[in-house]
């Protein structure tokens, strides 16, 4: 991870050092001023509470007694004794490798099409914003409730074409499906992002190259696709980190259960119940820990294959 | 902009964003006329024209909690959403333009360090935390809330802003260091005003989601008269009694206006791009 | 230049807004116990922090309630902090361990040995015996809700005891005739099928059904264990105090009615069952009664349903015990790490005997426990049907014992695989062996 993070961090900057003038100042210096705020943050609100919660997940700390050390029993009545902790990361991680290319997918689409300056567009981008302001609002589990259940919308859509639904969200083979949905209607935030890229890739290269023939699409080949990849990247990585730690909508629609027959058990919804409904707030951080690894392994291996496709101005 | 377009494909792009727009409103419509119905009603009919109309909800709504109405919950809201937005801007453009422009020793440690703080789930260090601010004598006051965003503690922000910074070519810095200037004056001057897409996303984003974040206020706020609106919105149900759900819905819909003005608002300086046409200078 | 301009703006503001939130706002009003003199001129002002559970209708009438305790106490102020039923929790157990928790305690049955077992509540029983806390118009039934290894740590607000909902009006409608209200569960199984045919469509074309299904219900399953002579864990709390065979045949029971169309089937007991209120299956007539409801919910269900709904006790027992119904409710308590425990104790006896005080309360939580407001008392009808039934079940049944720490596990547990029976994924054997394997790993600690 740390090599190929060095290729995206320090990059361009060797170039700098090479051909600036012979006025030396301290880098570390000037690094230092603008990461102090950070810096502070870290120290005093991140590390200790992180470390903290390294500590306790060796233990048995149950919110209100010392905690006692239990070494790596967490760790394995995790891996090897807990059916619904498997349960767990089979939900999670169905979520993510569906829900991600999803809402990936979607949202560029949707921002290619808002990107082209057609009149009254901006009001679409307003609406296409609006289902992601309601973010984890409770609303939101009537709303779904709603839209999903056997009286709901998407049945009544259904029926436009003959197909008599079930109800989805208090079905256990589907239940997930609809958060998955969820998770799609809110694409609000990267299209935003992707906007916000699209409107950076300066005119004069898409002038430049139909100048020199070039059609719709290969433009969008040449011209957008490689100059959107550093904002692909990020939204990739972001939306899998959210996804990974999904908690709010299916806290919310499951009612702070995991839903039919856990079939919306996620991650962190598990960890939660764990720590502040059965008090095992050792256990609950020895899974903060192993999620942290998961992610932190997927987001290594995004980082790796990053350098293959991802093109930086530099 | 672009050459010629067959009005064909413009008819197209039309059809399907107005199709995908309707879907995806339709929920919100719903909700809107549920907050115009009487509380009877809402859950007995299932289309969007209420048969009642009444403005009950609303006003039943604006009361509030315990005597609080939800204009100071507003108030309240503003106030912190302020303080995040600057807090976040500055601290975590400052330190994205360190980890994407400037070498320095542990450089890349501190840029894992960065990332592997989004990593780890929230209510793992929610309670060592509260046990600092505790004793730091923060709680049921707003300083948990908004001195983090002052100490770039999202790093999403920071992440994001490197990424775009990314995008802007090298030679705009070196142009810079020929005529004399140090990193302090390349971050202001440059960078800065290059970065406003980026800049105006990280405002629309921490202004909602600090907006929606009930969860920490939740943790640290006690008292009504400080109560936020996501706060003030979650009075609005109760699994032991009934529940106001006309009266939430309403309060939800004034909720989004503030947010979705604010987001229209913003939103033009993303897409009107702004200085993208300097770059090759 | 325009950008420092712009910066120096910023920062201007900034400088002025931290200065805003430390000075308006900070000084940390929330912590326990800052010495305040008022301008009362009674001496030192007492505060006591109070969060409580509820909607907005609660908020307001705790808040009155409040209002007249400082009228009458003008030394103690009450700081309140009023909050949803699911976040009170989070907020508790995180101020708990973060070290700031609140002086005055609210319970239901469940989280008390939880928070007792660490420490976490104050012994009440100098406070009773010295009448600190005056019970003495309570019965010893009432006394004894706060009960648990000796000590008296919480006392009861609000009782209420599981029956079964009777929506007499819809039966009316159908012509059919009212349950009695002593049955045993012989006659109320026949009873149950006798209606089961008759009971038709709902206006919406919906089927009709006698009874909800209660399987996973922690009052029902209660209440049946105790008829047959056990409760539901052993008294040192460390297993499960019936057995597999009795367990098996309280799931097949209601299994048994699933398949003969006597309660909802899985489809529509998945989405509607779960719902509440204005929305549940009784308020939408899908079902013509409910079983093991606690009864105080007869108060709030009662005004939003038009249809008259009475309470009929649970069936009985003729081979065993006749009565098992647990008593519930919502309880009160003192923090160990409360600053002020004499203040919360003058609160909590302020609570328990003073007459315009529950009033305003109004049996919000279930009926008092104080016979002699209760005596005195011209209740409304809905909460006039609730006291009947719950004299009527205090006078009944045995004591109870307390839930040991690790009970909320194994009731989820519990509901999980009840799921996992009415959806088919797995046998009623196996689901009764996951629930005791569950009770093992909580219950062994």
């Amino acid at each position: 991870m740390f090599a190929s993070i060095n290729g995206i961090a320090g990059q361009g900057v060797n170039d700098v050092a090479q051909s600036r003038p012979k006025k030396l100042w301290n880098k570390n210096k000037f690094a230092l001023l603008f990461l102090s705020p950070w810096l502070i943050g870290i120290l005093a609100f991140g590390l200790i509470p992180m470390l903290t919660s390294l500590y306790l997940s060796f233990t048995n700390f149950d919110l209100f007694r010392a905690p006692g050390w239990v070494g790596l029993d967490n760790y394995r009545t995790m891996l090897v004794d807990d059916s619904r902790y498997t349960q767990a990361v089979s939900v999670t991680l169905r979520y993510v490798f569906l829900g991600v290319p999803l809402v990936l997918i979607f949202s560029l689409s949707i921002a290619l099409l808002l990107n082209k300056g057609l009149r009254g567009l901006a009001i679409y981008r307003a609406i296409y914003y609006v289902p992601s302001l309601l973010g984890g609002s409770v609303a939101i589990a009537i709303l779904w409730r709603q839209v999903f259940g056997r009286e709901g919308l998407f049945n009544q859509f259904l029926a436009i074409f003959g197909i008599e639904g079930t109800s989805w969200i208090t079905n256990p083979d589907y239940a997930l499906y609809t958060l998955v949905a969820l998770n799609v209607w809110q694409f609000g935030s990267p299209m935003v992002i992707f906007l916000a890229g699209l409107r950076q890739i300066p005119k004069d290269l898409y002038e430049a190259s139909s100048i020199d023939g070039a059609g719709k699409f290969q433009q969008f080949k040449a011209v957008t696709l490689p100059l959107l990849t550093p904002i692909i990247f990020f939204n990739l990585v972001m939306q899998m980190i959210n996804a990974f730690q999904a908690f709010t909508q299916a806290y919310v629609i499951g009612g702070g259960s995991g839903g039919p027959l856990d079939s919306i058990l996620f991650y962190t919804l598990y960890l939660y119940e764990k720590a502040f409904q059965q008090f095992e707030m050792g256990y609950a951080s020895a899974m903060a820990w192993m999620l942290l690894v998961m992610i932190a392994v997927c987001t290594a291996l995004l980082f790796l294959t990053s350098r293959k496709w991802v093109h930086y101005e530099s | 902009m672009m050459s010629r377009r067959l009005p064909l494909s413009k008819g197209i792009t039309y059809v399907v964003v107005t199709v995908t727009a309707l879907i995806l409103v339709y929920p919100l419509l719903w909700m809107l006329s549920s907050s115009f119905k009487p509380e009877s009603l809402i859950f007995r009919e299932m289309g969007i024209w209420p048969t009642g109309f009444t403005l009950e909800n609303y006003k039943y709504g604006w009361r509030g909690v315990a005597g609080v109405t939800f204009t100071t919950f507003y108030l309240n809201t503003f106030f912190i959403v302020g303080l995040a937005i600057i807090g976040n801007v500055l601290t975590c453009s400052m330190a994205a333009y360190a980890f994407s422009r400037i070498d320095f020793t542990l450089k890349k440690t501190l840029f894992a360090a960065m990332l592997v703080t989004i990593m780890l789930p929230y209510h793992v260090v929610l309670i060592p935390q509260y046990m600092i601010f505790h004793q730091l004598g923060w709680v049921n006051t707003y300083l948990p809330l908004t001195v983090p965003k002052f100490l770039a503690s999202d790093a999403f922000f920071i992440f994001l802003m490197v990424q775009f910074i990314r995008t802007l070519p090298q030679e705009l810095d070196q142009a810079a260091i020929v005529d004399g200037c140090n990193p302090v004056q390349i971050y202001t001057k440059i960078i800065l005003p290059l970065l406003t897409p980026a800049v105006v996303t990280t405002t629309i984003f921490t202004f909602i989601w600090t907006w929606n974040d009930f969860f920490s206020q939740l943790i640290y706020i006690s008292s009504p008269r400080l109560f936020t609106v996501s706060l003030g919105l979650r009075m609005f149900l109760d699994s032991e009694g009934t529940s106001n759900w006309g009266a939430m819905f309403a309060m939800s819909m004034v909720s989004l206006l503030p947010v979705l003005l604010f987001f229209v608002f913003f939103q033009r300086l993303i897409i009107d791009g702004i200085a993208t046409s300097g770059l090759k200078g | 230049m325009r950008m420092k301009i712009g910066t120096m703006m910023l920062l201007s503001m900034l400088c002025i807004m931290i200065l805003a939130a430390c000075t308006s706002n900070g000084g940390g009003g929330g912590a326990s116990g800052p010495q305040e003199s008022a301008g009362q001129g009674q001496g030192e002002i007492v505060e006591i922090r109070f969060p409580w559970w509820g909607n907005v209708a609660r908020h307001d009438r705790y808040n009155a309630m409040m209002d007249l305790f400082e009228e009458k106490h003008p030394h103690i102020r009450v700081i309140r902090e009023p909050i949803s039923f699911d976040d009170y929790w989070d907020r508790m157990a995180t101020q708990t361990a973060g070290g700031n928790p609140p002086d005055v305690l609210m319970f239901t049955r469940g989280q008390l040995s939880e928070y007792v077992s660490r420490g976490a509540v104050l012994p009440l029983d100098e406070y009773i015996e010295s009448g600190i806390i005056d019970m003495s118009d309570y019965s010893e039934t009432a006394q004894n809700i706060g009960l648990y290894q000796g000590s008296i740590y919480m006392v009861t607000k609000g009782m209420s005891a599981p029956a079964t909902f009777v929506n007499t009006d819809l039966l009316e409608r159908k012509g059919i005739r009212l349950p009695d209200n002593n049955m045993t569960w012989g006659e109320f199984h026949d009873y149950l099928y006798e209606i089961a045919p008759l009971l038709g469509e709902t206006e919406d074309g919906k089927q009709i059904y006698p009874i909800s299904d209660p399987t996973a219900s922690e009052l029902a399953i209660s209440s049946y264990m105790r008829q047959r002579g056990f409760e539901l864990f052993t008294e040192d709390g460390s297993a499960l105090a019936f057995g597999k065979e009795d367990l098996k045949q309280w799931i097949s029971y209601w299994d048994t009615l699933r398949e003969d169309g006597i309660v909802p089937p899985a489809e529509i007991w998945a989405e509607e069952g779960g719902e509440e209120w204005e929305q549940g299956p009784i308020a939408t007539n899908r079902i013509a009664m409910e079983f093991g409801r606690a009864s105080n919910n007869l108060i709030n269900l009662q005004q939003v349903v038009e249809d008259n709904i009475d309470l009929i006790r649970l069936p009985s027992n003729p081979d065993g015990v006749e009565y098992g119904e647990i008593v519930t409710g919502a309880n009160i308590g003192i923090s160990a790490h409360s600053k002020h425990p004499e203040a919360v104790a003058e609160l909590i006896n302020f609570w328990l005997n003073d007459m315009e005080f529950n009033q305003i309360y109004n049996n919000d939580h279930g009926i008092t426990g104080n016979e002699r407001l209760l005596a005195e008392w011209d209740l409304p009808p809905a909460t006039r049907k609730v006291a009947d039934h719950l004299l009527e079940v205090l006078d009944t049944v045995e004591p109870q014992a307390q839930r040991p720490p690790g009970q909320t596990a194994l009731f989820n547990q519990l509901s999980r695989s009840h799921q996992e029976v009415y959806f088919k994924r797995k046998t009623i054997d196996e689901a009764v062996d996951d629930v005791f394997r569950e009770a093992e790993r909580v219950l062994r600690q």
